[in-house]
């Protein structure tokens, strides 16, 4: 391609692009083994998202090629647009199993919610950049930017979609907490926090939603209803033991004992087939990429992509505790599906966006 | 992520990230202890807890097919099968793991050749558990395993077939889908063909059932067999000329009776209308009732050779007497007692002949009421006949008491009592075995599944019940009444025919009714070596109709068969 500046070329971002491929195919691998029933060939699904992995990988040419210096500028139209993409789902989008995350066009289809991850990022990337206060961020500048985030994350709420909304939660937090806050600010911050999850709890779950946090206090509760999940995926972890029980034969995921096991749970089936081994195999690649986007985080010629890198990091660190914490039965069961392995198209695609916003920052070092 | 007071100055403009080099450095340390956690407590589960974890996979994954017992077979006396089980498999669903719904709906119109419209009805609505289709041939079954779509499923399950459809199905009876007989013969040997659960082991997947192939296994413990005295040609003829009568004559009821007097075999025993005990659960429960069993009746005239029998056996008459018949109208008590035609003096193989009611009540008033009513139970009125099918009734003949003059007259005509038809059957085969006892024989043997072990039922004749003497007069006289009398429709080309017809009144509101009658006839053949026992009966037929123009050409039909028939099959033994 004209155009491309050659130092883009010789300085590829190989070592975190590598790792996210490496994921995203052994997510392919493991989705072949999680197909329901047993049948010949390479289920659907397994091709669909490898598609999505070349889809993803358009993503992130295009979050990689401009100069994420320019992306700055764009923070909040990006913003704006994810807001009014997650009205539009509240407003037209269809009702699948009692909630509304999905914008259709024809056959494309995408959750807005995810995009909206990376409009946060952006937002905020750019927003702390423009009002660093050496002494710390008041109670007074954060106004501005909780009531902007609110937006998007009571959208994403109202769908309902808690385990989204609670990413995006966590992934703002992070920023504030990473660009310095003042304690009086962050107590305040935390006693509106504890205030909404009362008034979340008391006006804005679900009882399903209420259900799930019981059975995780007392899982013996209703061990056939929302408890299900949780036990049949600890069933499913626990039996693989050190090596696992080999790919394609792992009773739990094979005989569908699984619940979701191809979006949130499917870790339990790579767990139960590959064993410990397979797990911290897994893990390590995670941690790999994480620790690489500090990297970056840490070599970059400004504050801007500093945050943006940081901020890149908690939209898939967070995703990945909360799904893998749940998965293993540390935390109540919320819908959040494990970056890159999961099966889903949007959570696919926005991951590699990601990364490729991360290789921007990381490749633009060298272009003073 | 720990907080931290400013410390670094913004004098490092140059590389401002730096200032957040110690954050990051956290961060990282951050990320890394909730990694740690994360990967022990899969340590955990996978070490620690693996094993019972495991054991609970294992136990959740294991289940046990319970299949109901495989009934033994029914089978005719040739042998031909009239009731038998098998396993077969039906098709269920669980729409809400079946991915491609439109797809599965087409493959399985294809293999079930039924509409895909049907199928995309019942796969819809991602419910839990739906029946596709139930009771598939072993072919669909084998075709729908081999299209492996997730969510589709064979159970196998235990039915019974009745492959002759509604032939002798009230009694044959059916039994229910849990294979337990319910009614008729299926009841009378439920223990003998019901066999024993079987319980197989089998793999689960989380909705359920997911067989790979099911084929009958050792552990397949199936009932009895039971091979019947019914000949299944034979009851195919009588119903059809049952059939034929009902639209003849416009009866409600119809029914046969065929018993062989030399071992009490029942040969056919028809009711119609009949119902198919394929889809019982559809049918009239009224059509179940085997009417022969179970439904007494008056018999009216049918019983009055049974009356002369006991007349002639207790000397009360002799075959030469001759009796005065008053020309038609004779007061008993305070009632007049009437005959169809008027008649002097007849001899008494006329008063069987021309079916004299007078002349039968002068009879059993010679008799008297005490030796009447005994020698009646002799013949098996007023009891059952220790068939052992289920419901059988006695029928009512009561001791008359020293001045119930009328009803003993009306007894001598077969009123004011009642009988079944397997009664008056049996008890006609009494005359025409010589004067033996006849219990009637359902079946001839029962064959368990284990090869060699089989039992043979005695056949049903027993002590003496009246003389040789006496059982020969009857049947000359009853020959008398098809060459010239009442029952001249039930003549036979080249053989003897012995017979008396029956028209009964019915009880209707308290009063004889004269337009609703039973019709019946009791025919042997052939008369001199009776070999074919037939009791007719139709009840209600049309204004009209008796016994001699409605019951007898039924028997004159299906005698003339079944003498062909049983001539046939006797010398091919």
């Amino acid at each position: 391609m004209p155009g491309i500046d050659r130092r883009l070329i010789q300085h590829f971002e190989w070592p975190l692009v590598g790792l996210a491929l490496a994921l995203a195919l052994v997510g392919v691998v493991n989705l072949i083994s999680a197909a329901p029933g047993v049948s010949d060939g390479v289920p659907p699904t397994a091709v669909r998202q490898l598609s999505w992995i070349g889809l993803g990988l358009v993503a992130l040419l295009v979050t990689l090629l401009p100069d994420y210096r320019t992306l700055e500028r764009v923070a909040v139209p990006v913003l704006v647009v994810c807001v009014v993409l997650l009205a539009a789902v509240l407003a037209f989008g269809p009702v699948v199993h009692g909630s509304q995350r999905w914008i259709v066009m024809g056959p494309v289809r995408f959750q807005p919610s995810e995009l909206a991850k990376l409009g946060i990022v952006l937002f905020l990337a750019r927003l702390l950049r423009r009002h660093m206060n050496p002494g710390g961020i008041g109670l007074a500048e954060l106004a501005v930017p909780v009531l902007v985030i609110g937006v998007p994350i009571g959208l994403t709420l109202s769908e309902p979609d808690l385990g989204t909304a609670l990413v995006q939660g966590l992934v703002a937090a992070s920023f504030l907490v990473f660009a310095r806050i003042q304690i009086r600010a962050l107590a305040g911050l935390g006693l509106a926090g504890l205030a909404a999850v009362v008034g979340a709890w008391s006006f804005y779950l679900h009882d399903y939603q209420k259900e799930r946090v019981f059975t995780f206090l007392d899982p013996e509760r209703d061990p056939l209803g929302s408890a299900y999940h949780a036990i049949q995926s600890q069933i499913a972890i626990g039996s693989g033991g050190w090596l696992g029980k080999g790919y394609l034969r792992g009773p739990q995921s094979q005989l569908d004992f699984l619940p979701e096991q191809q979006t949130d749970f499917v870790f339990s089936v790579l767990a139960e087939e590959w064993g410990f081994l397979g797990g911290a195999v897994v893990l390590a690649l995670y941690l790999a990429l994480f620790v690489r986007g500090l990297m970056i985080a840490r070599s970059s010629r400004d504050l801007f992509g500093t945050y943006l890198a940081v901020g890149v990091v908690a939209l898939l660190f967070w995703p990945c505790a909360i799904n893998l914490a749940m998965v293993l039965g540390m935390v109540p069961v919320v819908g959040v599906p494990l970056p890159l392995l999961s099966y889903g198209g949007s959570s696919l695609v926005t991951a590699f966006a990601g990364i490729g916003l991360l290789a921007n920052v990381s490749m633009r070092r060298y272009f003073f | 992520m720990k907080r931290r007071r400013p410390a670094v100055a913004p004098r490092r403009r140059a590389r401002p990230a730096l200032m957040h080099a110690r954050r990051l450095v956290l961060l990282g340390v951050f990320v890394l202890g909730c990694y740690g956690t994360l990967l022990a407590r899969a340590a955990y589960l996978q070490a620690v807890d693996s094993e019972w974890l495991q054991e609970i996979a294992e136990r959740q994954g294991r289940t046990t097919i319970h299949l109901g017992p495989l009934r033994g077979d029914l089978l005719d006396r040739n042998r031909d099968r009239l009731a038998l089980s098998a396993t077969v498999e039906s098709v269920s669903a669980s729409p809400r793991r079946i991915e491609a719904t439109e797809d599965a709906a087409r493959k399985l119109a294809r293999i079930l050749k039924r509409s895909a419209a049907r199928f995309r009805r019942i796969l819809a609505g991602g419910r839990s558990f739906v029946w596709v289709q139930r009771w598939v041939t072993p072919e669909e079954a084998d075709r729908v395993r081999a299209l492996g779509i997730t969510g589709v499923n064979l159970h196998p399950e235990r039915k019974r077939f009745y492959p002759s459809r509604d032939l002798a199905a009230a009694y044959l009876g059916f039994a229910g889908r849990d294979g337990v007989g319910l009614t008729g013969l299926e009841l009378a040997f439920d223990n003998a063909l019901r066999g024993h659960p079987t319980s197989i082991p089998a793999r689960r997947d989380a909705s359920g059932v997911r067989l790979i192939r099911f084929a009958a296994s050792p552990g397949d413990r199936r009932g009895a067999s039971i091979i019947l005295s019914l000949d299944s040609r034979l009851q195919h003829v009588a119903e059809r000329e049952l059939d034929a009568a009902i639209a003849r004559t416009g009866a409600s009821h119809a029914t046969l009776v065929a018993i062989d007097p030399r071992t009490g075999d029942i040969l056919a025993l028809a009711e119609r209308p009949s119902f198919d005990p394929n889809l019982f659960w559809t049918q009239s429960p009224q059509a179940f009732r085997t009417r022969a069993f179970v439904h007494p009746f008056e018999p009216g005239s049918t019983l009055k050779p049974f009356v002369i029998a006991v007349g002639l056996e207790e000397s009360a008459i002799r075959p030469g007497d001759r009796l005065d018949c008053e020309h038609g109208s004779w007061q008993v008590a305070d009632h007049v007692i009437r005959d169809a035609s008027p008649y002097g003096e007849l001899s008494i193989e006329d008063v069987l002949r021309v079916s004299s009611n007078i002349c039968a009540a002068k009879i059993a008033e010679k008799i008297g009421s005490k030796r009447l009513v005994a020698g009646l139970r002799k013949f098996g009125f007023g009891r059952t006949t220790g068939s052992g099918y289920p419901g059988e009734a006695a029928g009512v003949v009561r001791a008359l008491g020293k001045h119930q003059v009328l009803e003993r007259a009306n007894l001598a005509f077969g009123q004011g009592m009642t009988a079944t038809a397997l009664q008056l059957a049996t008890g006609g085969a009494m005359l025409a075995n010589g004067g033996r006892r006849v219990w009637p024989r359902l079946a001839l043997r029962m064959e368990s599944p284990e090869a060699g072990h089989a039992l043979d039922w005695p056949s049903g004749i027993g002590e003496r019940v009246l003389s040789e003497a006496t059982a020969g007069t009857i049947i000359e006289m009853m020959e008398a009444v098809v060459e010239n009398g009442t029952g001249r429709r039930a003549r036979i080309p080249h053989y003897r025919v012995a017979g008396k017809t029956g028209t009964a009144q019915k009880v209707v509101d308290g009063t004889y009714s004269k337009d609703r009658v039973v019709a019946s006839f009791l025919g042997i053949v052939p008369a001199r070596d009776p070999r074919l026992v037939i009791v007719v009966v139709l009840d209600e037929p049309d204004p009209g109709y008796g016994g001699g123009s409605a019951a007898a050409p039924v028997f004159r039909k299906v005698a003339s068969f079944g003498m062909s028939h049983l001539g046939r099959a006797e010398s091919a033994e």
